[in-house]
């Protein structure tokens, strides 16, 4: 409560006598005063004077009573508060007083000097909490306002929003549905809420049931038909409220479905399969017959033609031998484009998701014989040496076998083309761990495949994963390749949740390493 | 006398697989040749060859139907089936298996590789 000095009292009265005395008394009391003879003096003082705390009045006075008081000042929308003197003998007085708006009355007899001290306070009390309480529901006013606000937005936004949106509570009945919704599945969004979810959604719609009973706590998404055989992409999610005490879990109050409408990006994958399908389809016929023909002519001139020209004449000779280079050429560019082919091909369908992989018992050690033995002609060709460092057990993995064979032999074709002298070595170890993963408790076995060749620069190093890049001079030691090997070979690893990385010295050589989980 | 037939819609390809095969002649093995999956049938049903080189990728019955006709509807039982498919996609191994194919074998192929496979069939 403020300083009561400060506390301004009007008091009225048309007896100068009682005026003194109660002037005298809330003076003793701290109070500072001032007076009026009746009610109509005392209106015009309270409406000059705003800051007047409270009015201490007599009820019967000429002009204007004490009665007529309240009503002036009240209808002036003044809410000063006014405690009325009243004789004994009019007690009625007094409730009527009350009933008027008055905060309280005193009794005019000798006790008066207490009571007046005592009422004062008491008012000036009420009369406080009274102010707070308004101020309160002000303010709640106020916020009630902003966040009426704030609900017109976010209804706005739910309305416009191109994804379907819907939000059901923790017993599964729908509470919010959007009109994107309602255009997504050909239904009236706002028939929905109240339901259940098991009720409103059956057929095209069974699937966003699912997710939302399934709870998890992690989001799920599924794949959903729209209206018009489009398709949506659906995201479920719990949607939580955080409690304010610290040590209770989040309570689940319900989950919420995002639908976006991927039926133009589905059409382009299609699109993109049925090309890429056709285009393999296109180029390999030819390839067949180039590659096949020139196969069978080979066969020709091998087996009827040159044993017939005459072994002595150099120049046909000659000729014998230029005619075999280049076929051996169109050849090997041939299967290079096949290769090429199959590339793309793959590694398109892995990047859009396309490829079925399996998930079988396999042990390394097996796999890795299986590359080695897949290039041993190669490396024998160039004189280059494989060494093994192969425990011969290790945990079995699970994984598609075919694949992890093609990163192997990928590697080590790489290893061999970029190496002129030296050895290759492949090793394989049990207990890699690294920071990242120690955490999870996984375990991973480590491949490494290391040369004694060219290396990479460090500037290379990280985009010899990238689509058809290779490093190094392209004009001068354009290497024979795709340049998407590699690529391949991440796209595979990363799958079976491991991953593959390259360290390397230049001109002395590189390793490629690749971990896959346990 | 040994019946071998090609079908593939491609004329480049029948004549490089009958070219591939061209020694079995002087062993007096016959060839037929389809351009489609439904000529294909009918002679299949009619002439009995031993060994059918057979295209997928066709207009009108492509190789898996017919694979499927004959070995599953029609039970002819003593004919071998091989299959061409471009490029060994899992899918369609599994496709072939499950149509009855004896073998399939990738385009590009190796001539040499059709007529050893051939040879094997025929015990030639
Ligand atoms: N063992 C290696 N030593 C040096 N450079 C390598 C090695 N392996 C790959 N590279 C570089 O990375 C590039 C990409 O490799 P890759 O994706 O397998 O494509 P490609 O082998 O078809 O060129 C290679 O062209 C080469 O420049
Ligand atoms: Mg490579």
């Amino acid at each position: 409560m403020m300083n009561i000095s400060a506390i301004k009292i009007l008091i009225v009265d048309d007896d100068v006598f009682v005026r003194e005395m109660l002037s005298s008394i809330l003076e003793a009391g701290g109070y500072s005063i001032i007076m009026a003879e009746n009610g109509r003096e005392a209106l015009e003082k309270c409406l000059y004077d705003e800051s007047i705390d409270l009015i201490v009045s007599d009820v019967n006075m000429p002009e204007m009573d004490g009665l007529q008081l309240i009503k002036e000042i009240r209808t002036h929308g003044l809410e000063v508060p006014i405690i009325m003197v009243t004789g004994v003998s009019d007690i009625s007085v007094a409730v009527d007083a009350l009933s008027s708006g008055a905060i309280d009355y005193v009794l005019k007899d000798e006790g008066i000097e207490e009571t007046i001290n005592i009422t004062v306070k008491r008012a000036l009390a009420k009369h406080q909490l009274k102010l707070q309480n308004l101020q309160l529901v002000a303010d709640l006013a106020a916020k009630t306002s902003e966040q009426e606000d704030t609900l017109s937005y976010l209804t706005a936004i739910i309305n416009n929003m191109p994804d379907g949106l819907l939000v059901t509570n923790a017993q599964s009945r729908i509470t919010l549905a959007n009109p994107a919704l309602g255009r997504m599945f050909g239904l009236n969004e706002t028939e929905l809420p109240g339901k259940n979810c098991e009720d409103a959604f059956s057929g095209n719609l069974a699937p966003l049931f699912e997710m939302v009973c399934s709870q998890s706590e992690h989001p799920v998404s599924a794949q959903v038909e729209l209206v018009g055989g489009g398709v949506g992409s659906a995201v479920a999610a719990a949607i939580r409220k955080q409690q304010t005490t610290f040590f209770k879990s989040d309570e689940f109050i319900g989950n919420l479905v995002i639908i976006r409408d991927v039926t133009s990006e589905k059409e382009i994958e299609r699109m993109k399969d049925d090309f890429l399908s056709t285009v393999s389809h296109e180029l390999r016929t030819p390839l067949t017959s180039v590659l096949g023909f020139t196969k069978v002519i080979r066969k020709k001139l091998e087996e009827v033609i040159f044993p017939q020209l005459p072994d002595s004449d150099a120049r046909s000779l000659r000729t014998v031998q230029q005619i075999d280079d280049n076929i051996g050429i169109i050849i090997s560019e041939g299967e290079r484009l096949t290769n090429l082919i199959n590339d793309v091909l793959d590694l398109s369908k892995m990047e859009a998701g396309k490829i079925e992989w399996k998930h079988e018992p396999a042990q390394l050690p097996e796999i890795l014989e299986q590359s080695i033995a897949a290039t041993a002609s190669l490396f024998e060709n160039k004189g280059i040496e494989i060494i093994r460092e192969i425990p011969e057990i290790l945990p079995t993995i699970s994984c598609d076998r075919d694949r992890i064979v093609q990163v192997v032999i990928n590697l080590l074709s790489n290893a061999l083309k970029f190496t002129d002298n030296g050895s290759v070595k492949v090793i394989a170890d049990k207990n890699y761990e690294d920071n990242s993963t120690a955490i999870s408790g996984q375990d991973f076995i480590k491949v490494s495949i290391i040369d004694s060749g060219i290396g990479i620069s460090e500037k290379d190093r990280n985009r010899v994963f990238e689509k058809f890049k290779q490093v190094g001079d392209t004009l001068t030691d354009r290497p024979k390749g795709s340049g998407l090997g590699l690529p391949i070979c991440q796209q595979i690893v990363e799958h079976h949740g491991g991953k593959i990385w390259v360290e390397s010295d230049l001109g002395k050589g590189s390793t490629f390493s690749f971990v896959l989980p346990v | 006398m040994p019946k071998i037939l090609i079908v593939d819609d491609d004329p480049n390809i029948r004549l490089l697989l009958k070219q591939s095969l061209e020694e079995l002649e002087d062993q007096g093995v016959i060839f037929i040749s389809a351009d489609n999956g439904e000529v294909a049938l009918d002679i299949i049903r009619d002439e009995n060859p031993d060994v059918v080189f057979l295209d997928v990728m066709m207009p009108r019955m492509n190789g898996f139907d017919v694979c499927n006709t004959v070995k599953n509807k029609l039970e002819i039982r003593d004919v071998f089936i091989i299959l061409l498919t471009v490029k060994g996609q899992k899918l369609d191994k599994q496709k072939g298996k499950d149509a009855g194919a004896d073998i399939y074998m990738t385009k590009p192929f190796n001539p040499d590789e059709i007529l050893r496979v051939a040879r094997n069939i025929l015990g030639l």
